[in-house]
């Protein structure tokens, strides 16, 4: 009776709790839709009254406003010369600690609008706008405005949800353990797994971000979609409007960016670029984690065993290096789904083809392996020679009817699931020539390991970026093979996976070393190309790292279930270096960083393409500038405006000829054109370029109107586009048909 | 000048200092002027070992226990920090007090006053404040505002007929003992205040530290104060440490989980009250914790906390705290069924003081001998 009544009061605590958290959730709605407000604005002589010259420069400084906690968005109209350039920022006389956040965004010539957002967290009573002019002339600045915008709000919705689901929970959770209705080995699991990510993600406990080697082209890809989607471009997206001053760069074309998506979003909610991008990480940070204990869980069926080869994962020096040094987004969102990739081959090797359970295990390689494809092709390339390899070594198996055709079913549904992604990159690869197919990897040969790398006891490189020879997998996972070559070489038993594991791994590592003819395979016609575009050998780590937690899981399995106290004393240590290793390689990551403050988009510049390759092959990158349509003589244009890769103009051609007018954007193939009508034609996209890339438009004799042009792509996406939908709409109906009839 | 500007330091912070390093002058041996601060380290880290090791070992009734936290509270990331690499000699003798404080308040709060010992249980706590004043005024600030807090946490034990006597024992007597001390500081500030010397306002949040500052575990000292936006590269080692982190973080596991349950009474409580506390100093001490709002209430909390200097300061009873926390999940696994645990803990400590502190250590030392040469 009292058990039945102490129940109740805590069913009613969690309505309470529910009741209280939806109430504040819908008292901060109506915020989210408030209009913007105009807090400040300025321009004409009001700007030039106010200009400060001194020793040849000019510096504006607004009348001072308040600021009370939000986001606001600083617009900025100019029309400068082509030497002329703003420095512009929102400044305070005083203000709390880190009470204003923004940073020092240019305004380049060419570029007449530019905007950017500043954060503000506490009220601030005397801030400015501050413009620091290249030269003396301020004429530039033709108008400034600052407005409050409802993003403020946004955002602290969306983290008083987060933490209210926190909040539940964690309650639920703790309802149900003093319930009895989690296992404490489950409870272990799960205060070890979020042990793991903090350890994982300790660099990033601070208010700045580490600058990884690659983290501004990340950066920019995150923003530039999210520029796209609040510019209305149309699903999916494949080419971004603000890179390369304007023109745009097929990054989402070539480089999978579904998960980016997250960090948009956040972006879009309100979040800084530094804010989304941690954010995001620590997401990936829990995703890797859980997917690697599930799919381990799933292989082994023993929860300790699971959670230690999560954590060898999860701390591995080499994917520490992907997050931190290289800040290699593709490749670390790839490694959240090797585990699954590797879950299902297991379970298709190992599990009877009679089970009903059978058919499901496919799911795991189906969906591991579209999100490697949707995170990093090079990944994909290396997951699929690996699942080559693997089919070859065990044919038998392999040959076998029923696996034989989940394999099959395996490879026909990641292609039809992500047709829309990878049928449009080869299609445009096809059609056209970009700098990624112009670069040739003399000598791959070099940079890869060295012998002595495997021994580092304690990874240490603080955030460098270390191109060649200094990479590791960590002692602690060396210790790991040679205590189970010493193990095997006592017992007498063998383990098959645990041997697969050891001899996949021990390969992987031998692929990444200098000592591996990476050299002479690229010089063999066809599989050279392959080769070469992995880039460097020590990307086999990656598969190296999973093939080694993959052993640390079954070597502890089998310690745990009979091995004597030597056995487990060996194991202890091994688990210890890695932990230990792990621990220092993230402190001296911490230690050694650089803080960077990154809040603004408009700070990272627009050309972080890192080495330009999906650049077209004529675009000389070095060359851009923002700039205005260049027509040719007799051709007038106006009322240009330009939204991402969407551009309106009037055109008037005045002479008796067909006249050209080079856009700023780059020429991709896929443009269209949508022309008011005019009796004399309708102008269309040129075969030919105009200068480094540009799309260029053919106007034809006395045409007048105003034209449309916006990226379409070709029919073929759209039915790329339509087979991913049909085939997930598919899957989706056959797995709900299935657990109906269950 | 010279003489009344020494005068002036002597008075203000070489009380107890003063007094025990030049114990040796008054009993005839004559050191130099390098040997008086080895030997008055010596001194400092076996008094702070010897006391830490008496009060812990009482708390916990487990001698083993006992050992574990004082080395955990004799080498912390924070007392060598301040010791050895900031040389803040006052902070650090006024350190090696702050266990008798907390065994003070855990013999007043979680005592059974109808037990015969209760009667002396204010002696701790007392003996604790007086060194604490006598050797740095700021940490004796934050000493009373860290007994505020047991205060309010142990509300109901306050009313209680025989704890709060108890208290006052401790208290007032202290402030008594410390009067010659005190009062001609606080005349000397006040006048000091009215020629318009008044300490400038300073903010301090700036100057906390981040999280990962505060749980770093291999050390070395760098060249730059923790905070602002220099971040945690190459900072000095403001924070507690890896291994007390997770202590703490064992313990809320284990308290979340209801493993306290009808465990030990008034020792858990108090423990929890200790990890609560301590948590509450952890993020004072974060530039997270807004410093800046409350300094904007008042010109006189301003000062108040302008005085604090650098929020990290917090984090010597922040240490003192958890270790005591640490030394609470010890006796719960010494209790539990698994016992094993409590030596896998154990090992763990000392794994930790190896990794962590030896490591620190080997800095400082190879920079002294840098200094040296």
């Amino acid at each position: 009776m009292r058990k039945e009544e102490s129940g109740k009061k805590r069913y009613d605590y969690l309505k309470l709790l529910f009741i209280v958290e939806a109430v504040l959730i819908l008292a901060l709605l109506p915020g989210c839709f408030r209009r913007e407000k105009l807090v400040y604005s300025s321009g004409g002589s009001e700007i030039s009254e106010r200009v400060e010259r001194t020793e040849g420069q000019g510096r504006f400084c607004s009348e001072r406003f308040a600021l009370t906690p939000g986001v606001y968005q600083v617009r900025i109209w100019t029309e400068l010369s082509d030497e002329q350039h703003i420095q512009a920022q929102i400044s305070c006389d005083q203000a709390g600690f880190k009470a204003l956040k923004n940073n020092v965004v240019p305004v380049l010539p060419g570029n007449d609008y530019q905007d950017f957002e500043v954060y503000v967290s506490d009220r601030i009573s005397a801030a400015y706008v501050q413009c620091d002019f290249s030269g003396t002339d301020s004429g530039g600045l033709v108008r400034l405005e600052v407005w409050k915008t409802n993003m403020g709000s946004r955002k602290l919705l969306l983290i008083m949800a987060a933490l209210f689901m926190a909040l539940d929970f964690l309650v639920i959770f703790r309802r149900r353990i003093l319930e009895g209705k989690v296992s404490e080995k489950r409870q272990i699991v799960f205060w070890g797994l979020a042990a793991g990510v903090l350890t994982a993600y300790f660099p990033y406990l601070t208010d700045y971000f580490v600058s990884g080697y690659d983290v501004f082209f990340h950066l920019s890809r995150i923003s530039y979609l999210a520029d796209a989607l609040k510019q209305g471009a149309s699903l999916p997206v494949r080419i971004e409007g603000t890179w390369l001053y304007g023109h745009g760069y097929a990054s989402s074309a070539f480089y999978g960016d579904l998960f980016l998506f997250v960090p948009a979003l956040l972006q879009l909610a309100g979040f800084s670029v530094m804010g989304s991008y941690k954010i995001f990480l620590l997401l990936v940070t829990a995703a890797t984690a859980y997917i690697a204990w599930f799919s381990f869980q799933k292989c082994v069926k023993n929860e300790y065993a699971a959670l230690f080869g999560s954590l060898v994962y999860l701390l591995s020096p080499y994917r520490f290096y992907n997050v931190y040094n290289r800040a290699a987004v593709g490749e670390y969102l790839a490694m959240i789904f090797l585990p699954l990739v590797c879950c299902g081959v297991y379970l298709l090797y190992t599990e009877d083809p009679a089970s009903e359970e059978y058919r499901k295990y496919k799911w795991y390689v189906v969906w591991g392996m579209s999100g490697v494809l949707q995170s990093h092709l090079i990944s994909t390339e290396m997951t699929a020679l690996l699942l080559l390899l693997f089919c070859a070594v065990f044919i038998g198996k392999t040959l076998r009817r029923q696996t034989f055709r989940q394999l099959f079913e395996v490879t026909g549904l990641v292609l039809l699931i992500n047709a829309w992604f990878w049928l449009p990159m080869l299609y445009m690869l096809k059609c056209d020539t970009y700098q990624i197919q112009e670069i040739t990897e003399a000598d791959m040969q070099f940079t890869g390991l060295l012998f002595g790398n495997f021994f580092y006891w304690v990874p240490y490189a603080g955030q460098r970026y270390i191109a060649k020879n200094e990479v590791w997998v960590g002692a602690g996972a060396v210790l790991l093979l040679l205590f189970y070559a010493l193990w095997r070489y006592r017992r007498k038993e063998k383990d098959i996976v645990c041997e697969v594991s050891a001899v996949f791994s021990a390969l992987m590592l031998v692929m990444s070393t200098a000592y591996f003819p990476w050299n002479t395979i690229m010089k063999i016609p066809g599989i050279g190309y392959i080769a070469a575009s992995l880039q460097f050998p020590w990307r086999w780590m990656s598969p190296g790292t999973l093939f080694l937690a993959l052993l640390a899981v079954f070597l502890s399995r089998r310690v745990m279930e009979d091995g004597g106290m030597t056995a487990r004393a060996g194991m202890g240590i091994a688990a210890a270096v890695i932990m230990i290793s792990a621990v220092y390689h993230v402190n001296s990551i911490a230690r050694e960083a650089v803080p960077v403050y990154l809040y603004n988009e408009g700070a990272m510049g627009t050309a972080n393409v890192g080495g330009g390759e999906y650049v077209l092959s004529e675009t000389k990158i070095s060359e851009l500038r923002y700039h205005k349509p260049v027509a040719e003589e007799g051709l007038l244009w106006a009322d240009y405006e330009k939204e991402g890769t969407s551009v309106t103009v009037t055109l008037e051609n005045r002479t008796q000829e067909v006249r050209y007018i080079e856009i700023p954007l780059t020429g991709y193939k896929g443009y269209g054109v949508t022309a008011s009508g005019s009796e004399a034609g309708l102008p269309s996209v040129s075969g030919e370029r105009g200068a480094h890339g540009d799309l260029r438009l053919e106007v034809p004799a006395q045409y007048q109107g105003t034209v449309k042009i916006s990226y379409q792509g070709f029919a073929l996406f759209r039915v790329a586009e339509a087979v991913s939908l049909c085939s997930l709409a598919a899957a989706a109906g056959m797995r709900f048909c299935r657990k109906r009839k269950v | 000048m010279q003489r009344s500007h020494e005068w002036k330091r002597t008075f203000f912070w070489i009380a107890v200092i003063s007094l025990i390093a030049s114990m040796p002058y008054l009993c005839g041996y004559h050191f130099t002027a390098e040997d008086l601060p080895e030997l008055y380290g010596i001194v400092l880290n076996t008094a702070t070992a010897g006391i830490s090791y008496v009060c812990f070992g009482r708390m916990f009734r487990n001698r083993v226990t006992g050992i574990i936290c004082s080395a955990l509270y004799t080498l912390s990331v924070y007392r060598i920090y301040r010791l050895m690499v900031i040389c803040s000699v006052r902070e650090g003798t006024a350190i090696a007090f702050l266990p008798l404080v907390l065994y003070g308040l855990y013999r007043i709060f979680a005592g059974n006053p109808d037990e015969k010992g209760y009667g002396t249980s204010w002696v701790p706590f007392l003996t604790g404040t007086v060194g604490i004043v006598l050797s740095h005024v700021p940490t004796f600030g934050i000493t009373v505002f860290v007994t505020a807090l047991f205060c309010a946490a142990c509300m109901r034990k306050m009313i209680c007929r025989k704890t709060f006597p108890a208290l006052l024992k401790g208290t007032l007597p202290s402030l008594a003992v410390s009067l010659w001390f005190l009062v001609p500081f606080h005349a000397d500030r006040l006048v000091r205040d009215a020629q318009g010397n008044r300490t400038s306002f300073q903010a301090v949040q700036s100057r906390g530290i981040s999280f990962a500052q505060l749980t770093f575990h291999f050390w070395t000292a760098g060249p730059q104060m923790p905070g602002g936006d220099s971040g945690g590269q190459y900072s000095d080692p403001a924070g507690i440490g890896l291994i007390l982190t997770a202590a703490l973080g064992i313990f809320l596991i284990l308290w979340f989980s209801g493993r306290f349950q009808g465990a030990d009474g008034e020792n858990v409580l108090f423990a929890k009250k200790t990890a609560v506390i301590g948590l509450i100093l952890l993020v004072m001490s974060m530039n997270i914790f807004p410093w800046d709002r409350i300094q904007a209430f008042h010109p006189a909390i301003a000062a108040l906390i302008s005085g604090l200097q650098y929020p990290y300061h917090l984090l010597g009873w922040g240490t003192a705290c958890m270790v005591s926390v640490f030394g609470a999940c010890l006796r719960y696994f010494e209790n539990s069924a698994k016992r094993q645990l409590y030596w896998a803990m154990a090992a763990a400590a000392v794994m930790g003081i190896a990794t962590s502190g030896m490591y620190l250590l080997e800095y400082v030392s190879s920079v002294r001998s840098l200094l040296s040469q």
